[in-house]
Formats: structure tokens, C-alpha cells, sequence
């Protein structure tokens, strides 16, 4: 019988490390040493790499359009338009 | 975080230019808890802290997972940093009528919150917000645990929680997932 997927965690109290089942990835759990709530790794949620490469695509892209269309002023303002856009982004998640 | 009550009152401000702000109340209308969610915060993480000074925090409520279609929320009682359990709100069958499933700490169904009726929730998504909701949240062996009625305010979200005194269900579970429907339902409407 196939073992269930499982990811490895170091509790970040104890510094203990243990596994934990593949569904806690991105959420939390408690550490089986000391007992307390600890991060599990690995953000698996698909939708979110798709967001990071179509944010970084889309930045770059945006960022030529401005240099070839508005010259160099054009992309340097696309540039840190998009750079400050996505530092949000990146704080908000 | 201590739950001896078997009444709790769940208050959130309508009229909130960004974000969400919560305040919940114990039977005896004493603050047990307040949440100033951020906006445009694409992972939910709801806080929960003694007063509004937010210098204590009480109770967190973290999604796993961006996309909140079907996702499940990690409940950790922060006063003893111990995660209690977690809410998973059951995505298509939500449509139709709100339903969430509360896990214990190894992920495993121990109660279901669903919307009183299939009739009521149709016309409730036909007719708006005109209708306040009604929850029910009953164990996995069809025990009844508590109800959460929402009570009709344009300005202000109020919703009550009322537990049964014989209830086996974690009390911090069962009001995570008042807070919850109120964060993430209530949103929706």
C-alpha cells in the first residue's frame, strides 16, 4: 500500500524535525516534540507560481513596450512602476 | 485562550473604506477579541488580539493556500502556540449553500457548518443580503454542536454563536469558523 506524500518540517521553537502530511503545505501544525504551532514548507498552490511568472512576464514586457514606443525615460518609469507594483504584491502575500 | 461561554456575538464594521474589522464578544457583551484585516492581502490571515491596542494576540487564522475556492484555514490559539484545528470551506458546494468542514489537528473531519436550508440559501442568493443567514454546525456523528444566526443590519455585520452546553466540538474551532463565514462569506455577498 503507497504511503501518503509527506513533507519535511523543522519546528522553528524546538529546531526539531519531523514530517508532516503533503495537505498541511503552507499551512501550520503542531511540532510532535515540544507541541507548539509550527510553519509547514512548500507552497504548493499552482495558482501561485502562474502569478509569479505571468507578474514577472508581464513586467518585462511592459517595460520594452515603454522602451521601444517612449524611449528610455518611458521604460525606466515602467520599470519602477512595475518593480514597486510587485514589491506589494510580494509584502501582501 | 479560554471559551467558557456558550454565547458569543461576532461584530464586523460594514462600512470599512479598506479591509475588514472585527470584534468579538462573549455572552456577557465583555470584548474577547478584535481583527483589523489588511486589504489586498491575497493570503487570508485573520489575527485576532485582546483589545484594539493589538499588543496581545489571541487567536490566529491562517489560509494555506492563496486561492480561497476550497481552502483550509489553520485555527492556532496563540496564548498557548498551539494549533487547535482548521476550517475547509467546501468550494462547490458553497454555490448553492455555505459549507464548511471543521478539522481536527490531524486534518480529519470531526463536524460540518452548513447554511440552514437549500431553500432559504436560493432565495437568500436570489434576494441578496435581505436574508440573514443561519448556520448549523453538527458533529461527524450528527450531533448538533451549535448555531450561528446572523441578525439583519445594513451597517453593521452581527452575527451570534450559540453553543450547546454538550458540545464536543473545540470551542475555538466552532467560533474560528463564525469568524470565518463572517470574513469570507460575508465578503462574497
Amino acid at each position: 500500500m503507497p504511503s501518503s506524500p509527506v513533507i519535511g518540517v523543522d519546528c522553528q521553537h524546538c529546531l526539531k524535525s519531523f514530517e508532516a502530511a503533503d495537505s498541511l503545505a503552507g499551512g501550520i501544525t503542531n511540532c510532535p516534540g515540544c507541541g507548539k504551532a509550527t510553519p509547514v514548507p512548500g507552497l504548493r498552490d499552482p495558482l501561485f507560481r502562474v502569478m509569479q511568472v505571468a507578474m514577472l512576464g508581464g513586467w518585462a514586457v511592459l517595460t520594452a513596450i515603454g522602451w521601444v514606443y517612449g524611449g528610455a525615460l518611458a521604460a525606466l518609469v515602467l520599470a519602477v512602476g512595475g518593480a514597486l507594483v510587485l514589491g506589494l504584491l510580494y509584502i501582501s502575500m | 485562550m479560554s471559551l467558557d461561554d456558550n454565547r458569543y456575538l461576532i461584530r464586523r464594521k460594514v462600512l470599512t473604506v479598506l479591509g475588514q474589522k472585527f470584534h468579538v464578544y462573549d455572552g456577557h457583551g465583555k470584548l474577547l477579541g478584535f481583527s483589523a484585516q489588511k486589504a489586498f492581502k491575497l493570503k487570508e490571515d485573520i489575527r485576532f488580539y485582546a483589545d484594539e491596542t493589538m499588543t496581545r494576540e489571541r487567536m490566529l487564522i491562517q489560509a494555506r493556500q492563496i486561492i480561497d475556492w476550497a481552502a483550509s484555514y489553520d485555527v492556532i490559539d496563540s496564548e498557548s502556540g498551539e494549533k487547535i484545528g482548521a476550517c475547509r470551506r467546501k468550494g462547490w458546494t458553497s454555490m448553492m449553500r455555505d459549507s464548511w468542514e471543521i478539522l481536527d489537528i490531524n486534518d480529519i473531519p470531526v463536524a460540518k457548518v452548513q447554511e440552514d436550508s437549500m431553500l432559504m440559501a436560493t432565495l437568500r442568493r436570489l434576494l441578496g443580503g435581505w436574508i440573514p443567514q443561519k448556520f448549523h454546525i453538527t458533529c461527524s456523528t450528527g450531533i448538533k454542536q451549535a448555531d450561528l444566526r446572523v441578525r439583519f443590519n445594513p451597517f453593521v455585520y452581527k452575527m451570534e454563536v450559540d453553543i450547546l452546553p454538550e458540545a464536543t466540538v473545540h470551542r475555538g474551532l466552532i467560533l474560528a469558523s463564525g469568524i470565518l463565514l463572517a470574513a469570507i462569506e460575508g465578503r462574497q455577498q
